[in-house]
């Protein structure tokens, strides 16, 4: 059952968006019982809201919703970074800054992240972002979700068995 | 004041010494040679490199000057060639003094200077032969003179309008006069002198001399007044503006006047009063006269002292389509007896005029003034040019003359049938033309006499090539198509610069690098090789023929275009019956490929490599160093076969009829290659050697056995034959056996006492019954009638196919006895070995006990060796459906024509070249018995592993003959082991491999193999070949195999008899290894393979495992597995979890300091956690697989490479390194690609070979799904969406 812990699940919008909070530990969240902590979610970038050294937030469209997604900037400043070693900082640091410039209004993203929850909606607060440039990837993504949703989530899905 | 003392030589002592002299030590700066008129060319072909550029022939050396200041006194005359007693005939200026008389040119001529007693300071003398009788003569260039006594008193009556004034009588224009007799206006242009025959009533016929001089005058009423002449004294430059010179009138110097050639032929453009002239109509032909002013005894010519070049304004725009206009130029050459010139190295002027002579002080290095000449851009495809036609009207002065030691250019005119020719054609056609001969000339020196090409002796090779084209475009306006036959040294020479061209142009290059070459660094055992680059050129794209000769090049030991100049790689698909003696064209369907390395800015040196030219035609200087890039020529196998075609020449039919009697049926199965070390020593030349089995199959070609009957048919009466034959086969179909001796000897093939007849229906009902039932036919020898058609021949015979084995179990799927035999060719019987192709048959005609007959038919164990001499005819074979002769049109005249195959279909076939288009011999059968010859051929064709265990017996060397790759041989130094196989693939990359470096990996890696030690020392090359979606590695050793020509990238090619290597998909070349080359992508010039898989399998080297590719599983999935076994999955790369860094100088595999490493550290193994969504594994691989997780595309080292290469700077591109950290934090930003791995679960022994290393750099091994990677490659995504798509079906149907 932990097995999806840590794994990026691939969750269509209206899948994701309908995940729960887990009402002991509000950072995980679980889909049918199984509880999630990553995922993972392929579409057009419909929005953007850059906040220069604070975040960009954007949404992702996969044609069955739209996730609300996170993307930190301030490693630089923020305190939480402060007793990390630098060099790693700054390497997040500039890698955030190089997502925060690919994600641009309609180019197809495959983002992941963490499963986080702000002000009571579900959002992913991005880890890495890659741009798609293979339209076929978003066809794939939706039969990647299918598939798992059926052969592999399914499995652990407490309320099915 | 001059210290030395002053020498005065005569003209005779010049002569006497017969030596080319220059006597300028007298010219001061003070005093200019001669001021050049800036005369303008035409804008249109950027002549503005006006800079006059020095001849650069090397071997031209400047006149020799003579030591002290030199003078010459004598008389400057008119030409004399009117007198009859003269020794010169030409229209030059004549110098004379008491001792002698010689031609000269003067730079700054003065018409007072003419019978005047002159002193030449500064000049240059050139002995010259003259007249027929070859009398000692010489040629004097004037640069500087002087009056030698005062000049006298002006005697020209209108000395304040002429700087110059000409009079046969007195100088008396007078006002008033008759404006019949005179003309003002511009000199337009002028004729050569020429002789017309004159009948002058009582004294019988003389000759007239004369020459024609075209003047624009004006027609105001000023101009025609009578006062024309006192008005002239007070013209202006501002009055001469109101003049419009537009009417053309012709005056026509004869007589006495005709000497006046060389002055008037130096005032063209200038404004000239003319007086003494009478008005004559002159008939030009039978119907047409012509108003002409012709000049009297009193005639006088005034040249205006103004305005000099001004009246003529030629400012029409030259677009190169025949108009007039002047040009100024250096000569930097003269070819072809002096009928071609080449001036300012590009431009060539065709001086081919019968009647135009030239000064002789034309000369290689003088700057002339071209009036009145021809432009005209032929808009060659082969090259780019200039073309200057003289004619007429044309007339050439010299502005300045040479310094060097170049000899003058007397034109000989010859009558020739040739000559005549080339004067009948328009300039573009007359270079193109003389081109021809040229290059005709340089390509049979030594092996057709001069006659024999030129002509007049059966015509000639060139004149029947010449007529040809003269239909088709002499008369056209257009020459772009005529094409060139160019000498093979000229042909690379082209190849070079046009090499050279693409890499030149930037902006070419980046496209260039962009369509074909933006490869990324092959990466290969760790280390990343640069990609070749390809061009291909089509011969009819550059409209280039080339012809030669086939030989074996002694030294690569390669089939090689040849001619006196010089050879050429080709790559083509001979008949069998070829007559290597025979001059081979190259024209239609030929690719001319070029491959190199991208090159280094030092190559690029522009001076060495020059396009095509007309001077590298013309003369025999060509670059001495050559380019680093392999040339070769390629023909196209198309729906027709243009190989033994000639577009000129009339070959008589290469015809090789088949004589009657029997044939045996080869099947080729093998060449052995020539050995590389005889091939060096030409004296030690072995034999050759070649692996075929006889298929039981004879064929009999009627005739022998029934020789009184008439058994061929022409194909006028195919129809008939056919009609017969079909007649017979229906009647078969209700006849009984005991009717076919009738039948037979209705088409003679029944003969008493021949064992053909009788057995023929028979054998086709019986063979009906195999066809049908699928069975053996037994108890009947199969015999089966057919139509043979040879090439070139135009008529069929009838023949038998005969079933050699008493025994036959013919059927498909049945296994026939194989009767194998080693064929052997003499040194001299190359040619025979090279056109056989391995897989295709062959007819070898029966001899009197015949090795072929007496072959045993045991299975394993019998080989006999047949001795292949030159008198063996081996023919190529084809069988065909005798229904497709029947439904094409048969008065086709070439039986050939009619299979049906589209150009597609040959081209894509592959492997299965369209034999019935290139073999020899067409052998028709019923399409029914078509499908069982093609099963019995086929039984051998493409099956080698039957064939191992014996070929092993050939080899020596007990090799293991085990296919599976063995793990646990990573001994130190194992054998190599499997099988010898054939594999036929798609050559998708080739580098330079040293021995060390090929397959050898720094520890023994689980997979990995190792070299055989007996290949180390020599340098090698890996050939990565894309086999059924896969890429494998073939190790070549150059130093002991011979490749084909055109093993290179995009090629198909079959590698025969190599051996599997212990690894995977590693194989190595054999001495009996034979490579062909099958087709090659490149045919079409352009490289649509690129994109499908040179980033797929040899960016990210894919290589799963030989014997199953797993499908894409999840990692859930995996987790249920038990045991290893293969698999794929698709997953993204999550956090590294473990990359080793090793410094790259510390293992011996990477000391070679190879330029293409990409950076001074090595990663021997990584680990990488990856997640598909379902669950997350640890894959590990070694630094190939780390890099492509990685996503290390060695993007960054080509563009500093390049950078370096082309001088330029792509930082902007690319960003600079500053370290290695820095690097490596570059590389770690990029993984996250969804990327498919190929690999297994790791069993115990490398569980416990990774925890041993773990351990020592204190890391454990991480508690997920370990994975050893096999292969890493790029994900299709669609291929995977079907997929998944598929499987959700099949899910949804279950439920």
């Amino acid at each position: 059952m932990q097995a999806l812990y840590n794994t990026h699940v691939k969750l269509l919008a209206f899948d994701f968006l309908a995940l729960s909070p887990n009402p002991k530990d509000l950072s995980s969240f679980s889909r049918k019982g199984t509880p999630l902590s990553r995922a993972e979610s392929v579409g057009v970038v419909v929005t953007r809201d850059l906040k220069p050294g604070k975040f960009l937030r954007f949404t992702i469209d996969d044609g069955t919703g739209c996730i609300p997604c996170v993307l930190w900037l301030n490693q630089l400043t923020s305190s939480y970074f402060s007793k990390r070693n630098p060099s790693g900082v700054r390497l997040n640091a500039q890698m955030a800054l190089k997502f925060a410039s690919e994600i641009q209004l309609g180019v197809v993203a495959r983002v992941r992240g963490r499963i986080t929850g702000y002000r009571g909606l579900v959002q992913i607060t991005v880890s890495d972002v890659v741009l798609e440039t293979d339209p076929n990837a978003q066809v794939l993504h939706w039969l990647d979700c299918v598939r798992l949703a059926r052969k592999c989530y399914g499995k652990f899905c407490k309320s099915c068995s | 004041m001059e210290e030395e003392k002053t020498i005065v030589l005569t003209i005779s002592d010049l002569v006497q010494r017969a030596r080319p002299l220059t006597a300028a030590s007298s010219l001061v700066p003070s005093r200019p040679i001669s001021i050049l008129k800036t005369h303008k060319n035409p804008d249109d072909y950027h002549r503005q490199k006006h800079s006059f550029r020095i001849c650069q022939d090397p071997n031209a050396k400047t006149l020799k000057p003579l030591n002290q200041p030199t003078l010459l006194t004598g008389t400057l005359t008119l030409p004399s060639f009117s007198v009859r007693d003269s020794p010169i005939k030409c229209n030059c200026f004549q110098f004379s003094n008491d001792s002698a008389t010689i031609c000269c040119d003067v730079l700054d001529f003065d018409s007072k200077m003419i019978d005047r007693k002159i002193q030449i300071r500064a000049w240059n003398f050139f002995p010259l032969k003259c007249g027929s009788r070859g009398v000692n003569s010489g040629f004097l260039e004037i640069i500087s003179w002087d009056f030698f006594e005062a000049c006298g008193e002006n005697v020209c009556y209108l000395s304040d309008f002429s700087s110059f004034c000409l009079t046969l009588g007195a100088c008396d224009a007078k006002d008033g006069s008759k404006t019949s007799g005179l003309i003002f206006g511009v000199i337009e242009l002028i004729s050569p002198v020429t002789i017309v025959p004159c009948a002058t009533g009582e004294t019988g016929s003389r000759n007239v001399s004369g020459f024609l001089v075209n003047v624009l005058v004006c027609q105001c009423k000023f101009c025609s007044s009578k006062f024309l002449v006192s008005e002239l004294k007070d013209l202006t430059e501002e009055n001469v503006k109101y003049h419009c010179f537009s009417k053309k009138v012709i005056v026509y110097f004869c007589g006495l006047t005709s000497l006046w050639y060389p002055v008037v032929s130096r005032f063209i453009g200038s404004i000239v009063l003319l007086t003494g002239l009478k008005r004559k109509l002159v008939f030009i032909s039978n119907e047409e006269s012509q108003l002409m002013h012709v000049t009297t005894d009193e005639v006088s010519l005034h040249i205006a002292k103004l305005f000099k070049g001004r009246g003529l304004i030629h400012d029409t725009h030259i677009r190169g389509k025949g108009e007039c206009g002047s040009y100024t130029g250096v000569i930097t050459g003269f070819y072809m007896q002096g009928m071609v010139v080449e001036l300012d190295e590009d431009v060539v002027l065709l001086l081919t005029d019968q009647h135009l002579t030239v000064p002789h002080s034309v000369r290689v290095g003088a700057i002339v003034t071209l009036k009145n000449v021809h432009f005209v851009d032929p808009k060659f495809r082969w090259g780019k040019m200039l073309i200057l036609g003289a004619c007429c009207i044309t007339s050439v002065y010299v502005e300045s003359f040479s310094p060097l030691e170049t000899g003058c250019h007397l034109k000989l005119h010859s009558q020739s049938l040739l000559q005549k020719f080339i004067d009948s054609l328009s300039f573009a056609a007359r270079l193109w033309a003389l081109l021809v001969v040229s290059c005709f000339r340089k390509k049979f020196a030594g092996i057709l006499s001069e006659k024999e090409i030129l002509g007049s002796k059966h015509q000639g090779v060139l004149l029947e090539f010449c007529k040809h084209n003269l239909c088709c475009g002499a008369k056209e306006a257009h020459y772009g198509h005529l094409r060139l036959v160019l000498p093979i040294a000229n042909l690379i020479n082209y190849c070079e610069a046009s090499w050279k061209n693409i890499l030149d142009d930037q902006e070419n290059f980046s496209d260039f690098l962009g369509c074909t070459t933006s490869r990324k660094p092959l990466s290969c055992g760790g280390r990343s090789y640069m990609q070749s680059i390809i061009r291909v050129l089509r011969t009819e794209e550059i409209c280039v023929i080339v012809l030669g000769t086939l030989k074996m090049s002694s030294s690569s030991g390669r089939l090689q275009l040849v001619d006196a100049t010089g050879g050429v790689d080709i790559m083509l698909d001979l008949p069998a019956t070829w007559d290597f003696d025979r001059i081979f064209e190259v024209a239609k369907d030929f690719r001319l490929i070029m491959e190199g390395m991208p090159p280094k800015l030092v190559d690029l040196d522009s001076t060495i490599y020059r396009p095509l030219s007309c001077r590298s035609i013309f003369s025999n200087v060509l670059p001495l160093t050559r380019m680093k890039i392999s040339t070769y020529l390629y023909h196209c196998k198309t729906d027709e076969d243009s190989r033994s075609r000639s577009l000129f020449f009339d070959w008589e039919g290469n015809s090789q009829e088949l004589d009657s009697g029997k044939f045996h049926l080869l099947m080729l199965t093998h060449k052995f290659p020539v050995q590389k070390k005889f091939r060096k020593d030409l004296g030690k030349r072995s034999n050759m050697f070649a692996q075929a089995i006889v298929l039981p199959l004879d064929l009999l070609v009627a005739g022998k056995y029934g020789d009184a009957v008439m058994n061929t048919v022409t194909s006028g009466h195919l129809m008939d034959s056919l009609e017969i034959f079909t007649r017979h086969e229906k009647h078969h179909k209700r006849s009984k056996i005991e009717q076919t001796s009738v039948e037979a000897s209705a088409y003679g093939l029944n003969d008493g006492g021949n064992g053909l007849s009788g057995q023929f229906s028979a054998s086709c009902s019986s063979y009906r019954n195999s066809c049908t039932e699928h069975t053996c036919v037994s108890n009947h020898p199969l015999e089966l009638s057919c139509l043979i058609a040879s090439k070139g021949v135009n008529c069929y015979c009838m023949g038998v196919l005969h079933c050699t084995n008493e025994n036959a179990k013919i059927s498909c799927g049945c296994k026939l006895p194989r009767k194998k035999v080693l064929l052997e060719f003499g040194p001299d019987n190359f040619c025979k070995y090279e056109v056989l192709k391995i897989g295709r048959c062959y007819l070898v005609k029966h001899q009197e006990d015949d090795m072929l007959c007496s072959i045993k038919e045991n299975y394993q164990v019998s080989r006999a060796k047949v001795y292949i001499s030159s008198e063996t005819h081996i023919r190529s074979l084809a069988f065909s459906s005798i229904e497709s002769l029947q439904s094409s049109d048969v008065s086709d005249v070439f039986p050939f024509h009619n299979s049906q195959i589209s150009s597609d279909e040959v081209i894509s076939s592959g492997n299965g070249i369209d034999s019935k288009i290139y073999s020899d011999v067409s052998v028709f059968v019923p399409y029914s018995a078509l499908n069982l010859l093609e099963n019995v051929t086929k039984i051998w064709d493409g099956s080698p592993f039957e064939e191992e265990p014996d070929v092993h017996d050939h080899v020596g060397p007990v090799i293991n003959a085990s296919m599976q790759s063995s793990r646990t041989s990573c001994s130190d130094y194992p054998l190599p082991e499997g099988n010898l196989i054939t594999l036929r693939g798609l050559v998708v990359a080739l580098h330079d491999c040293s021995g060390d470096a090929f397959p050898a990996q720094p520890k023994p890696i689980i997979g990995e193999g190792y070299l055989p030690m007996f290949l180390e020392g020599n340098g090698g090359v890996c050939v990565h070949v894309l086999v059924d979606n896969r890429t494998v590695r073939i190790f070549c050793d150059l130093s002991k195999q011979t490749y084909p020509v055109g093993l290179g990238r995009d090629a198909y090619a079959t590698f025969h008899r190599i051996l599997v290597l212990s690894g995977q998909n590693k194989y190595m070349m054999m001495p009996v290894s034979f490579i062909t080359i099958d087709d090659t992508s490149l045919m079409n010039g352009n490289l649509a393979y690129e994109s499908n898989y040179a980033y797929g399998t040899v960016g990210l080297i894919s290589v799963p495992t030989p014997n199953a590719i797993a499908t894409t599983t999840l990692i859930s999935d995996a987790l249920q597995l038990s045991e290893p076994k293969p698999m794929q999955i698709r997953c993204r790369v999550v956090a590294v979890y473990i990359l080793v860094v090793e410094k790259a100088r510390t293992t011996a595999v990477f000391q070679s300091s190879e330029p293409s490493i990409p950076s001074t550290f090595r990663i021997p193994f990584a680990g990488f956690v990856m997640d598909d969504g379902s669950s997350s594994c640890c894959v590990w691989g070694d630094s190939e697989r780390a890099a492509a997780f990685l996503g290390i595309e060695p993007k960054e080292y080509l563009l500093k490479d390049s950078a370096e290469t082309f001088g330029r700077s792509k930082a902007s591109k690319g960003q600079p390194y500053r370290s290695n950290i820095s690097h490596l934090n570059q590389i770690l930003e990029k993984h996250g690609r969804v990327v498919t791995i190929g690999g297994s679960l790791m069993d115990p022994k490398a569980s416990s070979w990774l925890e041993e290393h773990l351990t020592e750099l204190d890391v454990a091994v991480p508690p997920l799904l370990n994975i050893w990677a096999t292969s890493v490659s790029h994900t299709d995504m669609l291929a995977e969406a079907r997929d998944i798509i598929q499987e959700l079906n099949i899910i949804t149907a279950d439920i």
